[in-house]
């Protein structure tokens, strides 16, 4: 028997239409929204499952975070985020998490923003600029 | 902290006269994860005074790394007592173990396994008797995390950041290392690695200054002095830092322990071998500007090629 590769969308409406050309007829799909039973539902996925995520950046990276604790690797999901980017950036001498990419709002440094990324910490690496 | 034993034990990290990235790890000879050596105590004041200081900087771990902590601080030990015997002892009464430190006048009993029997966890704790800065990286879902470390002398790197990152995602900032499939070659090593087969490595950078604990926390201290080396001061000021890295497969959770000893020579006492000297030189006048802005030597590598000319 040939394997079907099983698909899962978590996606709002906007979302929906950022993924539709992704799509053949094809594919078996199972949709999935963002709530609190998410995290459960990814976790009990079987493994092989493919992950599509279209949704406002802050929704994704939580759902990145319940996708990755369910085991989903990189290679296992595509993760498209809209809207403002609200960006985290974690200062690298007080771990301050804050949003000013130029200042830390808490320890004054002054910060070069980089491209390292936590997903733990879901914030960005800022080191110094000397 | 800088090397002042005789130079045929500095653990020299060159191969060719051309450096590049690559997966340069070799089987380890004489197979033990942490090694000794004149520095002991002074090293292990230092730890122990960071760690008391700066708690959250220089220990991390997640709830889940309990048991293969365990696992790793009982391989230390037990390769502790077994090689410096004089030094370290292990007692094992079913789980009931107590771990002695001659050297620092120090006796510990605990139960194995259980936490609440240490002050610190368990990783902490051993970490508190060797000079490695000791990581954990835990495997799961055919990838490797780094679920616990105790990191005192981080070559500019943040342990609270790095804290549950993979293998890949740890090594993001290096230059090139993804684009040429390195990290996906070394992960695929990593995780085939096999219990009883340890691995080694070494890594090295320069650095303006002396300090084992360069932290990324601190860089905004140190990084600074990075302006002040010259051709005339490079040879006391400007210092190799080579990492002794080894890699141990811990069978019951299949987690590896990553040891990092850092080892600091000063470039002048590291120029008395004038075949290490000639190398030094070629590598460093060869190295791509990637390499040398990644270790930072950028600003500085004219005054260090310039002294060591000098010297030639
Ligand atoms: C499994 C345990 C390992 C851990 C936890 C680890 C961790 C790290 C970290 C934190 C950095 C600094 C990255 C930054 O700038 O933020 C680094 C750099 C690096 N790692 Fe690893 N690493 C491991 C194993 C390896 C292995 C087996 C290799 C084999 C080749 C390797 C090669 C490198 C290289 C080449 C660099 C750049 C160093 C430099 O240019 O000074 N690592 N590693
Ligand atoms: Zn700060």
């Amino acid at each position: 028997m040939k394997k079907v590769r099983k698909y899962i969308i978590i996606a709002d409406e906007k979302g929906l239409e950022l993924l539709r050309p992704l799509f053949r007829h094809s594919m078996t799909v199972e949709m999935l929204s963002f709530n609190e039973e998410l995290a459960d539902q990814l976790a009990r996925q079987k493994i092989g499952t493919y992950l599509y995520a279209a949704l406002p950046w802050q929704q994704l990276a939580q759902v990145r975070k319940w996708a990755e604790d369910a085991g989903f690797s990189d290679e296992e999901a595509e993760y498209m985020g809209y809207g403002e980017k609200e960006q985290h950036v974690y200062c690298c001498r007080c771990h301050a998490v804050g949003k000013d990419t130029v200042k830390c709002g808490e320890c004054g440094l002054l910060l070069e923003l980089s491209d390292h990324y936590s997903s733990l910490h879901d914030a960005y690496l800022a080191y110094p600029v000397l | 902290m800088v090397w002042t034993e005789t130079l045929e034990r500095f653990p020299y990290p060159f191969k060719e006269d051309v450096y590049r990235y690559s997966n340069n790890s070799v089987p380890m000879e004489n197979p033990i994860s942490v090694e000794m050596n004149s520095r002991y105590v002074e090293e292990i004041k230092l730890k122990r005074q960071l760690l008391s200081d700066h708690p959250e900087r220089c220990f991390q771990s997640l709830p889940h790394s309990i048991k293969a902590q365990w696992e790793a601080a009982a391989l230390v030990m037990e390769q502790l007592a077994g090689a410096y015997p004089e030094t370290f002892s292990l007692k094992k009464n079913g789980r009931e173990w107590t771990f002695q430190n001659k050297t620092l006048n120090e006796m510990q009993s605990f139960t194995y396994g259980d936490t609440a029997s240490l002050d610190h966890e368990p990783l902490d704790f051993v970490g508190r008797h060797v000079q490695e800065d000791l990581i954990l990286m835990m495997q799961r879902d055919g990838d490797l995390y780094l679920d616990a470390g105790q990191l005192c002398f981080p070559a500019n790197w943040s342990l609270a950041f790095n804290l549950g990152m993979k293998f890949r995602q740890i090594h993001h900032p290096i230059p090139g290392f993804k684009e040429e499939g390195l990290d996906s070659r070394i992960l695929k090593f990593l995780l085939r690695l096999e219990s009883g087969v340890p691995w080694e490595r070494k890594n090295w950078s320069l650095m303006a200054g002396d300090r084992l604990d360069t932290s990324l926390e601190t860089f905004d201290e140190w990084g600074k002095l990075r302006k002040t080396v010259t051709r005339d001061n490079a040879g006391e000021f400007v210092h190799l830092r080579i990492e002794v890295q080894k890699l141990f497969r811990l069978p019951q959770t299949h987690s590896i322990l990553f040891t990092i000893h850092t080892y600091v020579i000063s470039l002048e006492r590291f120029c008395e071998n004038p075949e290490w000297k000639r190398q030094f030189y070629e590598i460093l006048k060869e190295l791509p500007p990637h390499i040398t802005d990644y270790k930072g030597i950028g600003r500085y590598k004219g005054a260090v090629l310039a002294y060591l000319e000098e010297q030639l």
